[in-house]
């Protein structure tokens, strides 16, 4: 249990929140050289979630104290794919030890005749400033 | 600032770049807003003193922001911006942590002021280490939480001793602070009492503008005057009416001259709710609100021989219940001697009939200001003057006037 984290994802869309089933969701770490590590795989279920996944991280005294080498915090990049709607990315998800993230990921419809991997929206996340 | 209540919006509109930059703008719940950027801002893994101390201060921001409508009173569509060299980070989309996401749930309608001002104390922060500021240190803050103060300790340490915690504060929907339609000559109410008080505050450092005393809340001649002055300055059409434009010109130099989106604000005191309705009153009841009731009363008596004049002490005894009866029975409320909603209105706005009248005099009324005056009127009008020099030509001379009767004064005005 020690230094690992968790993350939540939740797809939904419009503002009323309205559930999307059955989207693909893509868990994956960046690696070296451009390479990704896939962490997980899943379809949302009808409350547009998925199981929890666990992420390892790096230990919690790298976040609380200031003047640390290490990183404070494992990274993660999120992808919702459903067809009808604007695929959406989000990378730079942070994870911390013992804490639960929440990812809300909400999709854009598209109109008819558009494809779902065409037409992707890419968020980069950045850091705290601290 | 003019809403004399802050409250807490139920949705805020963040502006994701500089102000006068163009870009998107993003409108969220307001609890959404403050844990994206609470997210944003520290890390999740601190002791829950700091992130809820941090929390506060990121929620007071905030409600500043939107309480002096600092970008609104501009002219930009939107409350906040997410850039830190304003406000502070936002970031669309973002996760939410979870143990962060539970304290905002707990505490968003929760912020901190100075003790005796109104508005939400411009709690800016920085991070401690790159980058200082005279407001909370973000790293310091997680220092101070693991020796084991708690978070109004932590607040207190970079804030001042000063500072209160307001809980639960209304939430609403964003209002404008305009009142909706002009205000002009005629205009009575709590919107006039607000313009006066800006007016005042503004022409500390614009003195061309005259003062406005006493501030009651009838717009007279020479909040006219004030006004039109103001417009002339600021380059606004000189025509007397506030309208929107004018409104919120002065607004922004009301917010900038007094710094209350500033930390070292010059505050926001409570001010003209002495003549709000305060309550029902009834025999038994002491304090400032009685006061208020008397003087109008006792005003208005001074015109009208079928009332009863009163003492102005703060005491609502027999003798006020009996002024208060007559007063009933002459306008045609029920004569029970309570003061309600519908008489306490009635009475106000003929007060403030008989008082606009009465300025337009020449001569001085004498009444002493400490009797007359409620003590929080005279600090919100210009200082010790209160109602001093109210003007008293109207009143019965004291003597009959007849036929060849030579005194200017009184034969000018029959």
């Amino acid at each position: 249990m020690a230094n690992e984290g968790r993350l939540k994802v939740r797809v939904y869309t419009s503002q009323a929140e309205l559930p999307v089933e059955g989207a693909t969701v893509v868990v994956t770490q960046s690696g070296k050289a451009g390479k990704y590590t896939l962490l997980s795989v899943q379809i949302s279920d009808s409350s547009g979630l998925v199981r929890p996944i666990e992420i390892s991280t790096p230990a919690s005294n790298e976040s609380t104290s200031p003047n640390q080498n290490g990183a404070a915090f494992a990274l993660c990049n999120v992808w919702a794919e459903h067809p009808g709607y604007a695929m959406l990315q989000v990378e730079g998800v942070q994870i911390f030890p013992g804490v639960e993230t929440l990812q809300d990921m909400e999709l854009i419809p598209l109109a008819e005749g558009q494809s779902s991997l065409q037409q992707r929206d890419i968020r980069q996340m950045t850091a705290q400033a601290l | 600032m003019p809403v004399v209540i802050p409250y807490v919006p139920s949705t805020i509109t963040v502006h994701m770049g500089a102000p006068s930059q163009w870009a998107e703008n993003v409108t969220v719940s307001f609890p959404d807003y403050v844990k994206n950027v609470a997210s944003s801002e520290i890390y999740p893994t601190w002791e829950p003193a700091a992130i809820r101390a941090n929390v506060l201060a990121i929620i007071s921001f905030a409600l500043n922001r939107v309480y002096t409508e600092f970008y609104p009173s501009q002219g930009y569509d939107f409350h906040i911006t997410a850039t830190t060299a304003y406000d502070q980070k936002f970031i669309r989309g973002r996760s939410f942590f979870e143990n962060i996401s539970q304290v905002v749930d707990e505490i968003f309608n929760d912020y901190i002021r100075r003790q005796g001002f109104v508005e939400p104390l411009s709690a800016k922060f920085c991070n401690g280490t790159t980058s200082t500021c005279d407001g909370l240190s973000q790293w310091g803050s997680q220092g101070l939480a693991e020796e084991g103060y708690n978070s109004m300790e932590i607040l207190r340490y970079y804030y001042g001793d000063d500072i209160e915690l307001v809980v639960d504060a209304p939430i609403q929907n964003v209002v404008e602070s305009y009142p909706g339609t002009p205000l002009r000559l005629g205009s009575v109410g709590q919107e006039v009492v607000v313009l006066q008080v800006m007016i005042n505050r503004i022409s500390q450092n614009y003195p061309a503008i005259p003062k406005i005393s006493p501030v009651v809340g009838a717009f007279d001649e020479d909040t006219e005057a004030s006004v039109k002055e103001f417009q002339r300055i600021f380059n606004l059409v000189p025509d007397g009416v506030v309208g929107k434009a004018t409104w919120y010109k002065m607004v922004y130099l009301y917010v900038g001259v007094s710094q209350l989106s500033e930390l070292i604000s010059q505050g926001q005191t409570f001010f003209g709710v002495e003549f709000q309705f305060p309550g029902t009153l009834r025999e038994g009841d002491t304090g400032s609100e009685v006061r208020v009731l008397q003087y109008m009363l006792a005003l208005l008596a001074e015109f009208d021989n079928a009332m009863q004049p009163l003492q102005v002490d703060g005491v609502f005894g027999p003798a006020t219940t009996q002024a208060v009866r007559r007063y009933q029975g002459q306008v045609g409320l029920a004569a029970d001697g309570v003061v309600g909603v519908d008489t306490w209105n009635s009475l106000y706005r003929h007060f403030v009939m008989a008082d606009q009248y009465l300025r337009r005099d020449m001569a001085q009324f004498p009444r002493s200001a400490t009797q007359a005056v409620p003590a929080a009127m005279m600090e919100v009008g210009s200082g010790a003057v209160g109602y001093e020099n109210t003007a008293r030509l109207g009143q019965y001379p004291g003597y009959k006037l007849r036929l060849g009767q030579t005194d200017q004064r009184e034969a000018v005005q029959v």
